[in-house]
């Protein structure tokens, strides 16, 4: 019986110590888990370019990377401990300096983000005036053209035809000085295919003329043109000055 | 696309319904490109045989010539459809060179005529947009030498079509060779054709300039440590020299009535006067304490700059004959020298001392704007302008010695004036044609 009850009492007891074992041994797994992981935050560009291709450590790293980014707090607990463990009281109060000198840092990072972000606000403020003073204007053009009965709008797309007409204008002034300036009527259909181009006025060089002529052809097709306009005519006048 | 579909959504925006009665207008102001797209067709044997080392020369040449004007661009066969090949110029096929956005296709020909033993070359550039022939001439060569001849002949033509002037071609420009006690005065195109010595004069020539009928040259030269004007007759060959009061004689020139304006100094800073045709003193132009020197008279003889220092520092002066106004330049700088006025009196293009060197500036006498065309490296110096207002030529020492460069009044280039490497100073550009070649 006596037998019996150490053999129980030795299965138990090893049974005991098999379970710590195995759970120190758990333990020394996860120490080298977070050694790797360490690694890792060390090496934060290296793990965003991994992070690409990993998905499922993506959201780790990610959430790891932006904790560290938006506070120190928020750094992994068992990696703090590790670090002040470690830190002697002489080398703690180094540490608070350099603290205290990161601190200082990082409120002077922060005064020039802010003084950015202030800047950019501003811009962006001025650009959004900016935009919807400019959406004012087109709203009043828009708005006199109706009035008008006149064609606003007819402008702009004559602008957007004049752009295109124009990057398929080629001629060399040879002449310092010389003004020349023809007068092209366009027609087209509803498609905006030309279908006519005549020189209304004359140039008096009739190269130049048909410089005009030729890079009507060779623009063939403008843009559709509002359903609204009645008639589908353009008078494009071509000057051979540059605007200054 | 980008912008039909910003249109759209403006008026998806603003709900508008229009109905525009009146025909729109636009005003476009310049072109985008300022070029003439040119294809040189691969030559045609009329007679069905292969093309010989003549017509192959010819090509060549009218290719490199070409190449000599900033406004021209050359397509390649690669650019066209077919690579441009051309069976029968009666029958040319406009629309694939129109696609490829040629202006103009220039063809040659060649027949060989048994009964004189020489080769005909027949020339023509046809307009693409217009699909009719602008311009074709004949010549019948005896040698190779003759290549060149025919092909300055006719790009000469072809640029009086385009330009309305040939003198890029046509109109010689002299220049200064400074040798040992001596000095040359040669002749040049700016194509670099026709480099030839007019005369060896004795002593340092300076400022040589053409008579407004291209038959004189007048010029000064210090010799013996005097200075002269010398005057060179083209037509007899004939060099005279002549001493003018005082110790200076600065920068004579033609006016365009045949009489001479130069700067002498004999009543004490030099001033520019006015010599008869018997090169007395008739009257001074421009009179003042300060340095006058370097005359150019419009083709109209109305206007005429130059340069005085009554400001203090050297700057461009303009006089008008018709009231006697004197009216400043420039104001830029603080050396602004060599100013010549173009033939139509519009344009002022003069020398300036920049922190860089010297470099060439045209000014717009109508708009007052002021354009810098050189830029160097080295000094560029000494401008003259063509006849036609659009060519600049001047020296420059960017490739160390003194050479001939030309640019345009836009600043394109600048190209280099081929003068078997000798030095060059104070160009002149002719604005007649030769006339004793």
């Amino acid at each position: 019986m006596k037998i019996i009850s150490f053999l129980l009492s030795c299965i138990l007891n090893l049974i005991f110590i098999g379970s710590v074992f195995l759970s120190i041994s758990s333990n020394n797994l996860r120490f080298h888990k977070r050694i790797i992981y360490n690694v890792q935050l060390v090496n934060l560009q290296k793990v965003k370019k991994i992070v690409k291709s990993e998905q499922t450590k993506k959201k780790i790293v990610q959430k790891t990377y932006t904790k560290i980014q938006t506070s120190p707090k928020s750094v992994s607990k068992p990696e703090a401990i590790a670090v002040t463990k470690k830190i002697s009281p002489k080398k703690t109060s180094k540490k608070k300096k350099k603290i205290e000198n990161t601190k200082k840092f990082t409120q002077k990072d922060i005064r020039k983000l802010l003084a950015q972000i202030k800047q950019q606000t501003d811009s962006v403020a001025k650009e959004n005036e900016l935009k919807e003073q400019a959406l004012k204007e087109i709203k009043a053009a828009v708005q006199r053209g109706a009035d008008k009965g006149s064609a606003s709008l007819g402008e702009v797309y004559a602008q957007i035809c004049k752009a295109k007409i124009q990057s398929n204008w080629r001629f060399p002034v040879l002449r310092f000085g010389e003004h020349l300036v023809a007068i092209v009527k366009i027609e087209f259909d509803a498609e905006g295919h030309i279908v006519r181009a005549d020189i209304e006025k004359t140039s008096g060089n009739s190269l130049f003329d048909a410089s005009c002529l030729k890079a009507i052809q060779a623009t063939k097709q403008l843009p559709p043109p509002p359903s609204a306009l009645q008639e589908r005519i353009i008078f494009i006048t071509f000057d051979s000055e540059e605007l200054q | 696309m980008k912008k039909f579909l910003l249109f759209s959504l403006i008026i998806g925006l603003f709900g508008v319904d229009f109905g525009w009665a009146k025909p729109l207008r636009v005003t476009i102001y310049g072109p985008a490109e300022s070029k003439i797209y040119v294809f040189v067709a691969e030559p045609i044997n009329l007679d069905g045989k292969k093309n010989s080392i003549m017509v192959q020369e010819v090509v060549q040449c009218i290719k490199v010539k070409l190449k000599l004007f900033p406004f021209f661009k050359q397509l390649s066969p690669k650019d066209i459809l077919e690579q441009g090949k051309i069976n029968d110029v009666a029958r040319i096929d406009y629309k694939k060179f129109f696609l490829s956005r040629a202006d103009i296709v220039i063809t040659i020909g060649e027949r060989y005529l048994p009964d004189t033993g020489k080769t005909r070359i027949e020339l023509r550039t046809f307009d693409v947009f217009k699909q009719k022939m602008i311009l074709g001439k004949a010549f019948d060569l005896t040698n190779q030498r003759q290549v060149v001849l025919m092909v300055r002949k006719y790009l000469g033509d072809l640029l009086q079509l385009i330009m309305g002037n040939k003198a890029f071609f046509v109109n010689p420009i002299v220049f200064v060779h400074k040798g040992i006690k001596k000095s040359s005065i040669y002749q040049i195109f700016a194509d670099g054709f026709g480099l030839k010595k007019l005369a060896d004069i004795q002593g340092i020539v300076l400022s040589p300039s053409w008579s407004f009928d291209g038959e004189k040259i007048v010029f000064s030269v210090i010799q013996h440590e005097q200075h002269k004007l010398g005057i060179l007759d083209l037509k007899t060959g004939n060099m005279q020299f002549k001493k003018l009061p005082g110790n200076s004689c600065i920068s004579p020139v033609f006016t365009p009535w045949g009489d001479i304006a130069v700067s002498l100094d004999f009543s004490g800073s030099p001033d520019i006067y006015l010599l008869d045709k018997q090169l007395k003193i008739e009257k001074a132009l421009v009179k003042h304490w300060g340095i006058d020197i370097s005359p150019c008279f419009d083709q109209s003889g109305s206007k005429m700059v130059f340069t005085s220092s009554r400001l203090g520092n050297p700057h461009i002066f303009l006089f008008n004959l018709h009231n006697n106004q004197v009216e400043r330049i420039t104001y830029e700088g603080n050396y602004n020298t060599s100013a010549v006025i173009s033939p139509d009196g519009r344009l002022i293009v003069f020398s300036r001392l920049t922190p860089e060197g010297h470099r060439i500036f045209v000014h717009d006498l109508k708009t007052g704007q002021e354009k810098q065309i050189t830029f160097g490296p080295g000094n560029d110096e000494e401008p003259f302008v063509s006849s036609d207002g659009y060519f600049v030529v001047f020296t420059s020492n960017r490739s160390g010695k003194y050479k001939l460069y030309y640019t345009t009044i836009n600043g394109d280039g600048p190209y280099l004036i081929p003068t078997n490497n000798i030095s060059t100073f104070s160009p002149s550009w002719s604005w007649v044609e030769e006339k004793y070649f």
